[in-house]
């Protein structure tokens, strides 16, 4: 027994100490590549001997990497409320409509800004109109599942299906219909980090640390609910509020972090079980864990996208993606035996 | 509430006149029951009788739409959830966890009742899952996760995560349907073991009149939406009832050894012979209600 903890916290400690590490390499990597010990000279606050390197790392490296780092981990943590919420190991914080939304609402922006319309002052603020509308998805999923004073989950997912096929076929219309800047918008559902800018990050860094506490105190209450509606009224869970206020931190969270990054599929999905695989189902162990491998995932997955493929650079969900789904099948094949 | 009935003094649960409907077919109409302090109650009845869902009932999991239950003289109607999972826990069917929990950390969730936010186990929550782990003998299965587990195991894992939650009420739907006959007796024994010892109150389903019959103080019939007779397993296990409740043919025989009434199914597709000395005789003074 003893053994085994040994060894748990020897993975765990490798994680750790090589998160950081890998970190510290991502910031060599991009369109310039600096050498580590330009970094190293960096952080011990000496005299680099390109000065160049301390501007590209403080004004572009940096904002992307910890806004990167902070949206992986809310991603991450908004998949684990979504999990425990549905009780479903592989639910991801985009299925109840969230990210479709979001992208109908960042289309319809798009193809409103500059039509000179009074509706373009709304409509030209992008990162509004994506969260509203994210949110619009959600709730209308949410209601649309809504039997008197309870919300089966079921209903929840069927009606988040329903919602994603509605605003995705309202979101070509509009690409079709307004036809004007669609390789930015396609860019943009396709999810990326250049937009990363430093006044993004004390933001995103306050809603990780209130996100984090909250799962925290919630921490028992999730393993509870993970056995089951009944089981968790069993010990004293009062059920419906607690699915409620999982759904609405879930989805304030997806939604902020689609403000900035566009979609980004599969993190909230296979990192919170990647996590759970490592260290149990324990929610107190699982979502630092999900937390930090959230956002080691993401930027990690965002350096290969802007620097395997210069001078372009590849959207970030189609890296996620082609990474994450064939994890997603590995992870799937596995946990039938669960069922 | 109830005016036909006198409230008894020792009653820790009292079911008062509930109605319950699934949707809109009806399942009970004005049923009443009380349970008194530390008995060990058996809830007998035909498939689709409503006996899980009268559980469910009493520990809040469903609501009635009419009538009231009261535990230690409360309305649960009235209590908070944290406050009725700290009397009343429940082992029940269907436990179908989402992730992949050991055995330890399903106890532990017995212990949620008692949780603040932020704090990790107390010293009591330990004291409790240990204790609970030990009752069960699950000590050395304690880091399994659960779905390696047996049925057997199974089932005791989630009697330990009720006695984790240290509740003065136990209720247990049908804990031990598919288990083999010692895991059965293992099981039976360790909840009337806390019965006995810590006067633990106790209700439970059984599909298996025989072993209602050898474990419980008292025995009630649900049949039809109702309670429909209440006694000790002389007065209410006998040939009538598996003929009126079950539609059953057979021959109920009384325990050699424990003097209690065992039943054994006919079979209707042959001859008879005689009724045997061991009979068990139908009491006319069994209580219809």
């Amino acid at each position: 027994m003893n053994e085994s903890r040994r060894k748990r916290r020897l993975l765990l400690a490798f994680i750790f100490i090589g998160g950081i590490c890998f970190f510290l390499f991502q910031m060599s990597l991009g369109t310039v590549s600096i050498p580590i010990d330009e970094i190293i000279r960096f952080f011990t606050f000496r005299e680099l001997q390109t000065p160049i390197y301390r501007t590209i790392l403080v004004d572009i490296r940096f904002p992307r990497l910890f806004a990167g780092f902070l949206i992986g981990a809310l991603l991450s943590l908004s998949g684990v409320f979504f999990q425990a919420l549905l009780k479903n190991p592989l639910a991801d914080p985009y299925i109840l409509g969230v990210s479709s939304g979001g992208a109908f609402g960042t289309v319809l922006s798009i193809a409103a800004f500059g039509s000179g319309t009074v509706l373009s002052r709304f409509f030209g603020n992008l990162p509004l109109v994506s969260f509203l509308f994210s949110l619009l998805a959600a709730f209308l999923t949410y209601f649309l599942a809504k039997r008197g004073k309870s919300v089966p989950v079921v209903d929840l997912i069927l009606s988040g299906v329903i919602m994603n096929f509605f605003f995705s076929a309202a979101t070509t219309f509009v690409i079709i219909y307004g036809w004007r800047n669609v390789s930015s918008a396609t860019f943009w559902l396709l999810g990326s980090l250049s937009g990363a800018r430093w006044e993004q990050v004390p933001p995103l860094l306050f809603i990780a640390g209130v996100g984090l506490l909250i799962g925290f105190a919630l921490s028992k209450t999730l393993n509870a609910i993970s056995l089951g509606e009944e089981e968790a009224k069993n010990v004293g869970i009062e059920v419906e509020r607690v699915k409620l206020f999982l759904f609405i931190t879930g989805t304030l969270v997806a939604a902020y972090t689609i403000t900035i990054t566009g979609i980004v599929g599969f993190v909230g999905l296979i990192i919170p079980h990647s996590a759970r695989m490592l260290v149990g189902s324990d929610h107190r162990k699982s979502i630092p864990l999900s937390v930090f491998l959230g956002g080691l995932f993401f930027t990690g997955c965002d350096t290969i996208a802007r620097s395997l493929f210069q001078p372009t650079e590849m959207p970030l969900g189609t890296i996620t993606s082609l990474i994450g789904a064939p994890l997603f099948a590995v992870i799937l094949k596995r946990s039938r035996r669960f069922r | 509430m109830n005016r036909d009935r006198p409230v008894e003094r020792d009653a820790v649960i009292s079911v008062d006149g509930i109605h319950f409907q699934y949707d809109s077919h009806p399942l009970f109409h004005d049923l009443s029951l009380t349970v008194r302090e530390s008995e060990f109650l058996s809830v007998i009845g035909p498939n689709g009788s409503g006996k899980s869902t009268l559980l469910k009932l009493i520990l809040g999991i469903m609501k009635p739409s009419k009538g009231r239950i009261a535990v230690f003289g409360k309305d649960i109607g009235k209590m908070k959830r944290k406050a009725i999972s700290q009397l009343v826990s429940g082992v029940l069917l269907d436990f179908n966890p989402a992730y992949s929990f050991s055995v330890e950390e399903i106890v532990a969730i017995g212990r949620t009742p008692y949780a603040k936010a932020f704090s990790d186990f107390t010293r009591e929550d330990r004291i409790a899952i240990e204790e609970a782990l030990e009752k069960t003998s699950l000590l050395t299965l304690r880091k399994k996760p659960f779905e390696h587990l047996s049925s057997g195991e199974r089932q005791r894992v989630l009697l330990a995560k009720c006695l984790a939650q240290k509740t003065p009420i136990l209720l247990l739907d049908e804990c031990v349907a598919h288990l083999d006959p010692g895991h059965v007796q293992q099981f039976l024994e360790v909840v009337r073991d806390k019965n006995r010892k810590e006067k633990i109150t106790v209700v439970t389903v059984f599909h298996d009149i025989n072993l209602a019959s050898l474990y419980s103080d008292r025995i009630v019939v649900v049949d039809q939406g109702k309670l429909s007779q209440t006694g000790d397993p002389v007065e209410i296990v006998h040939q009538r009832l598996l003929e009126n409740v079950y539609r059953a043919q057979a021959t109920v025989l009384t325990h050699p050894r424990f003097d209690v009434p065992q039943v054994l199914l006919n079979r209707l597709d042959r001859p008879q012979k005689p009724a045997p000395d061991l009979i068990h005789n139908e009491l006319p003074k069994s209580k219809i209600l």
